[in-house]
């Protein structure tokens, strides 16, 4: 339950920090809140030789509004998201979300950058990020980069991000227009997804879906978008029938994971259960 | 100490005393102090501390416990009885218990320190609990254990557990000295059970038995499943 010896940076500019990325290479890991890289490190599964600490970097926490969105810093911890009075009125989906993760300690100390940048099979905020059409921005000593959420997550623990580049912001598109909603089931002890469904909804006065957005976490290796589900649904008026034929089809083509939490049989139920509920609770 | 003879001395009220002599007298906070703090004001040659260990025979035990006519055997002195009830509720879309409520009748005997006594029921009702609806050692086919951290164990944290609502019901034990009798086993052994019969009786218009713990989300499902293909 000890770590390797591992050299320790506290770089206090971005650019520093690109600087000792780029020179330690492979032997570097890049530090936020720790509640992933840290537990993985006591393990030994991952042994990094230099850990470069994003901790001391300024203005990399800050959540501001723009015209039509909203640019969140990658360390904004999980507390943050959820205490923020801009997101809670203009994105409540990110506050439901965070609110989910693990307990208060994990909460204060877990960033959504690093949430992102490790994507966990079963983490929270992946899903919400995915139905939100959030962008990423990646920045390397070479230059930026913009990646859409859904081109983001590779797979188990993979990411579009290269070794070199550190996620400096999340930006995310809003409108007043949409209801959105996150519910789970959740493991036991640690509280992540064993299902869980993120859903931004658009709806007309007349109850049609105008447009839907649905993440879906948990239930393979990596968050991703429902749209078999989103298809069915547009442009039509969400009655119960409807929304069990959609739900349906949430787990179609998807190789679904199976653990301790859940075999697949009933991590697909999970899926669809979740999918309704999460779609009902938006529509409030 | 006090210049006494050890005949002489009357102890009352915490203090030794030798009736007549008001210079000769101490309080045994201040024994208490001295023996473990001011070993220098102690008699020569006497050993600091306060230590004294009795060993108490039970009036009642049985040397070979060999089963007497009625075929029955007193393995242990002294017994505690409890009575729990619990009201669950059950999501039938996921098999998720949740306990509403739950509360325990305890006959501990006489209670020494309520304090103590509340404790063991609480932890043991809560571990209990836990072990109906989650806890448990989990294979693979390989044969190797899956479940090896508090992670993945499957324990109820505070968040899981419910408030337990004690209520005391002591009747003295015949056999002990001070009518004692036990705590915390009453807690943990009928808590399992509780749940399991909560659980059936929630499900009753299933006619579901539940035959195995835990009961994990997935095994509840899979119950209501194959109560409702039949
Ligand atoms: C007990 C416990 C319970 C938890 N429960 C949940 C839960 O219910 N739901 C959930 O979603 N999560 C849960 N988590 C995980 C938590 O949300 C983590 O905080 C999060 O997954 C990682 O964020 P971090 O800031 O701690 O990242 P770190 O652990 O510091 O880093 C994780 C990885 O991301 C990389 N990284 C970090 N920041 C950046 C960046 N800006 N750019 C590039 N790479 C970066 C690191 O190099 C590392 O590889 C739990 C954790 C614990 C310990």
């Amino acid at each position: 339950m000890t770590p390797a010896a591992f050299d320790y940076y506290a770089p206090s500019s971005l650019k520093e920090a690109l600087g000792l990325l780029s020179s330690y290479k492979e032997d570097g890991k890049l530090l936020a809140g720790g509640q992933s890289l840290v537990p993985l490190m006591k393990l030994r599964l991952a042994r990094p030789k230099v850990l470069i600490d994003l901790g001391r970097i300024p203005d990399l926490n800050t959540i501001a509004e723009r015209a039509d969105s909203i640019v969140i810093g990658a360390l904004t911890t999980h507390a943050q998201l959820e205490s923020s009075d801009l997101l809670r009125t203009r994105c409540p989906l990110l506050p439901q979300t965070a609110t989910t993760i693990g307990d208060v300690q994990v909460r204060n100390q877990g960033t959504l950058g690093g949430s992102l940048a490790h994507s966990d099979p079963a983490g929270d905020l992946p899903a919400s990020i995915m139905a939100l059409g959030a962008q990423i921005k990646a920045v390397s000593a070479k230059g930026e980069r913009w990646i859409k959420a859904e081109d983001f997550f590779l797979g188990l623990l993979t990411t579009a991000l290269e070794p070199d580049e550190i996620l400096t912001q999340v930006k995310i598109p809003v409108s007043n227009r949409i209801k959105t909603a996150y519910l789970k089931a959740a493991q036991k002890a640690a509280g992540f997804a064993v299902a869980g469904v993120a859903v931004c909804l658009d709806l007309a006065h007349d109850g049609t879906c105008r447009d839907i957005a649905l993440g879906v976490t948990g239930v393979t290796d990596k968050a991703y978008r429902a749209h078999k589900v989103e298809q069915k649904l547009r442009g039509k008026k969400l009655d119960s029938r409807l929304l069990h034929e959609a739900a349906a089809e949430v787990t179609d083509s998807i190789d679904v994971n199976e653990d301790i939490n859940g075999s697949k049989e009933y991590r697909s139920h999970l899926a669809r259960v979740y999918t309704i509920r999460a779609i009902l609770a938006a529509q409030g | 100490m006090l210049n006494a003879d050890s005949k002489e001395l009357v102890i009352q009220d915490s203090t030794a005393y030798v009736p007549g002599s008001p210079t000769k007298k101490i309080t045994f906070a201040e024994l208490g102090r001295i023996a473990y703090n001011n070993q220098s004001l102690l008699p020569k040659g006497f050993e600091a501390g306060l230590q004294i260990t009795y060993y108490y025979t039970f009036a009642h035990a049985e040397p070979f416990l060999t089963p007497g006519p009625d075929r029955r055997v007193r393995a242990q002195f002294t017994f505690a009885a409890g009575a729990h009830a619990a009201v669950v509720e059950v999501d039938k879309e996921t098999g998720k218990v949740h306990v509403l409520r739950y509360l325990v009748v305890g006959d501990n005997g006489t209670i020494l320190n309520p304090k103590v006594v509340d404790g063991q029921i609480y932890g043991s009702a809560a571990h209990g609990i836990s072990v109906a609806l989650g806890e448990g050692f989990v294979y693979d086919s390989e044969g190797q254990l899956l479940t090896l951290t508090l992670t993945d164990y499957g324990k109820s944290s505070t968040l899981e557990t419910p408030n337990i609502e004690v209520v005391h019901h002591p009747v003295p034990s015949h056999f002990t000295p001070l009518g004692q009798k036990a705590a915390g086993e009453g807690g943990a052994i009928p808590s399992p059970a509780c749940i399991a019969s909560a659980v059936e009786d929630a499900l009753k218009p299933l006619g579901i038995k539940v035959r195995e713990l835990p009961l994990s989300p997935e095994a509840v499902w899979r119950l209501i499943q194959e109560a409702n293909q039949k």
